[in-house]
């Protein structure tokens, strides 16, 4: 009984060890309260890195990644607003360094297509619809039943 | 069920198959395209760069981007850490050895140490005219220096008109100093 306590304890200890691992990870920022940390996590995860593409600024552990966090706090610490630090980053590194692209003429394809799909296929079922519906009323029911199967 | 209507379903059902194979053409002929999603389009291209200003590596001597005006440079970004420069630290040492190169400026980019960065110019060669530090790295993120080795090409009116990542080859100096001075 005794012996199990201590093991679950040490398992515990083991458990916390290990979460403390990945928080030291991070690079320690000196935030005034919880708002201003969740602040700068929202942020960095909003922007790309570009050292590691595909990673954000939060999660990647590239130098370049580490320089940016800093600048962004070191700006969020000097009373800048999300939209100056995301514009003075974009001013540098283009719409890449966002993972919000906006619209324009080159991704209007992008915004664009997803809609066009959708519609495509909500006026191809559409169409079925009719045409089954069609074929259904010309038709006999015994035949119109066999038609259902069909499709 | 009659014919007209057996046609339809036959249209609709190789639909999927044509788009799968449009876009397996697709992905294959981006396989060979010099779109490479690892250089990103500097925003820079067509205006002026940020000014800048630190210190020289080797006589320490003030530098200031703004005393560059009114000629074409190169500003290439290196760093005694990276070892794609010292590929390229040949062809840009070739380069300045030539008559009426254009003077290149060396930003040494989160250099550590920067007796490591002297020391590398001693055994490799100096082909800049000047040598600026960038310790920290801010005067990178400054001008949307994402690694090294980065290349800027800098016309008379301080425009940048070309920016190449990677390690530069003479080939692209020779294309990229051209379109310069026809740009002037």
């Amino acid at each position: 009984m005794h012996a199990d306590l201590a093991s679950m304890r040490l398992l515990l200890c083991c458990a916390l060890l290990m979460a403390a691992g990945s928080l030291f990870a991070i690079d320690p920022l000196p935030f005034k309260d919880r708002q201003e940390e969740l602040r700068f996590q929202g942020l960095t995860a909003e922007l790309r890195c570009l050292q590691c593409q595909n990673q954000n600024l939060a999660d990647s552990d590239s130098t370049l990644a580490k320089d940016l966090r800093q600048l962004v706090f070191e700006k969020m610490q000097a009373g800048q607003s999300d939209q100056a630090i995301k514009d003075y980053l974009i001013t540098r590194y283009g719409h890449f360094v966002i993972y919000d692209p906006p619209i324009n003429r080159q991704t209007m394809l992008l915004w664009l297509l997803p809609i066009l799909a959708f519609s495509v296929l909500i006026g191809a079922l559409f169409r079925r619809a009719q045409l089954a519906k069609r074929s259904a009323i010309a038709s006999t029911p015994a035949i119109a039943n066999q038609h259902e199967e069909d499709w | 069920m009659n014919p007209a209507q057996a046609k339809i379903i036959r249209w609709w059902a190789i639909l999927p198959l044509v788009l799968f194979a449009l876009t397996c053409v697709i992905l294959y002929l981006n396989l060979d395209s010099a779109i490479d999603p690892k250089k990103v389009p500097s925003p820079f291209v067509g205006k002026t760069l940020p000014r800048f200003q630190s210190t020289d590596l080797i006589s320490g001597a003030p530098f200031d981007s703004d005393s560059l005006r009114g000629q074409p440079y190169i500003l290439n970004v290196w760093g005694s850490w990276c070892p794609e420069c010292v590929r390229e630290h040949s062809v840009l040492n070739q380069y300045a050895a030539r008559q009426g190169a254009l003077p290149i400026i060396g930003l040494d980019h989160k250099e550590e140490d920067p007796a490591d960065g002297k020391r590398w110019l001693d055994r490799l060669g100096n082909p800049y005219r000047t040598v600026p530090v960038d310790p920290d790295g801010r005067i990178g993120i400054d001008l949307g220096v994402y690694g090294a080795p980065e290349s800027y090409f800098i016309d008379a009116q301080g425009i940048v008109r070309y920016k190449h990542i990677g390690a530069l080859s003479m080939a692209i100096i020779d294309e990229k100093v051209q379109e310069l001075s026809r740009a002037r």
